[in-house]
């Protein structure tokens, strides 16, 4: 995959795309106890979801505010031209969601990446019909958006580049 | 059926508009509801009566627009204006779920990036049976009041298609 995102002096790079993935195989790689499993698994047994990893390099001697990356911010657009928000896997029950996010070692906000530093992330959306393909990666902030071709590595932005 | 209006630049297209039916119908498959993280509808929610609408949010411009699903307001033939149902949110958890099912886990308010579309389902309460649902609305300013009509909006007009 060729995509490349740049976000203000940070890359994004797609290293991997699985699709339909179940939650529940997801969490019980995290070896979790047995009472755990107990407490999140009526909500998440068979939730199919995308897991895209991405790695995020900050190409900067210092890094901002801006930077901060938060997850709600990004989007997968399919073949149709749906766009698809990543997920908090928000399950209704507060405390449920919040304990499946921390298993899954997502929240809502990444810290910064250190300068001239790297982080894989792994970031989940709903799962989209197998009948479509999944063909850009998009971050947006605001108004300020960019997106990526996965397949071309075109990018489209209204962003200032670093 | 499809209408200009939100922030200008927001086509909306209707894809299903149903009248004052209970929520019960709206969501018959369990297995489909074990998906999304749903394991329990409550009597109190099954008897929900409420107007549903299934709609495409389509970006058509090279902007990326910030939208809020609680400014999308149903406004009905006897001039008054509804707000997405929520009167349960805040009181019990399955409520929320169900409503959050029905926004296919999309956040009240997101971005529309361009040329994009999102496809929303609203759950506004039930209406007069004698009133029919004549139009959306986006309300542009934010309050608690009830007075709809009397905040700025841009409305878009459905006509027919109610089913």
């Amino acid at each position: 995959m060729k995509s490349k995102l740049n976000y203000k002096g940070l890359y994004f790079d797609i290293v991997k795309i699985d699709r339909d993935i179940v939650l529940d195989d997801l969490l019980r790689e995290n070896f979790i106890s047995d009472e755990d499993y107990e407490i999140y698994s009526p909500y998440t047994k068979d939730r199919l979801v995308i897991r895209t990893t991405i790695e995020i390099y900050n190409s900067l001697d210092y890094y901002t505010e801006e930077q901060y990356i938060l997850l709600e911010n990004f989007y997968i657009i399919d073949s149709e031209g749906y766009q698809h928000r990543a997920t908090l896997f928000e399950s209704g029950l507060k405390d449920t969601s919040f304990f499946i996010r921390k298993m899954l070692g997502i929240d809502k906000y990444y810290n910064t990446v250190l300068p001239h530093s790297k982080l894989l992330l792994d970031i989940y959306f709903q799962n989209i019909p197998q009948s479509l393909e999944i063909t850009k990666l998009a971050y947006s902030k605001g108004q300020d958006y960019i997106i990526v071709d996965i397949d071309t590595g075109e990018t489209i932005t209204n962003c200032h580049l670093d | 059926m499809r209408a200009n209006g939100i922030v200008e630049a927001i086509v909306m297209e209707v894809e299903c508009l149903k009248k004052n039916i209970y929520l019960s119908d709206l969501i018959k498959d369990k297995e489909e509801l074990k998906k999304m993280g749903i394991n329990r509808i409550t009597n109190r929610i099954k008897n929900y009566k409420v107007c549903f609408i299934s709609v495409d949010l389509i970006n058509e411009t090279d902007d990326a627009y910030e939208i809020n699903l609680n400014r999308i307001v149903m406004g009905d033939s006897s001039g008054k204006y509804h707000r997405i149902e929520q009167k349960a949110r805040h009181k019990e958890f399955v409520d929320y779920r169900i409503l959050h099912y029905l926004r296919n886990n999309i956040a009240e308010s997101f971005t529309m990036l361009p040329h994009c579309k999102v496809n929303v389902n609203l759950v506004y309460p039930s209406i007069d049976d004698n009133v029919d649902i004549i139009k959306f609305a986006y309300r542009y300013s934010y309050s608690l009041n009830k007075d709809l009509a009397s905040k700025l909006i841009e409305e878009f007009k459905i006509i027919g298609g109610i089913i």
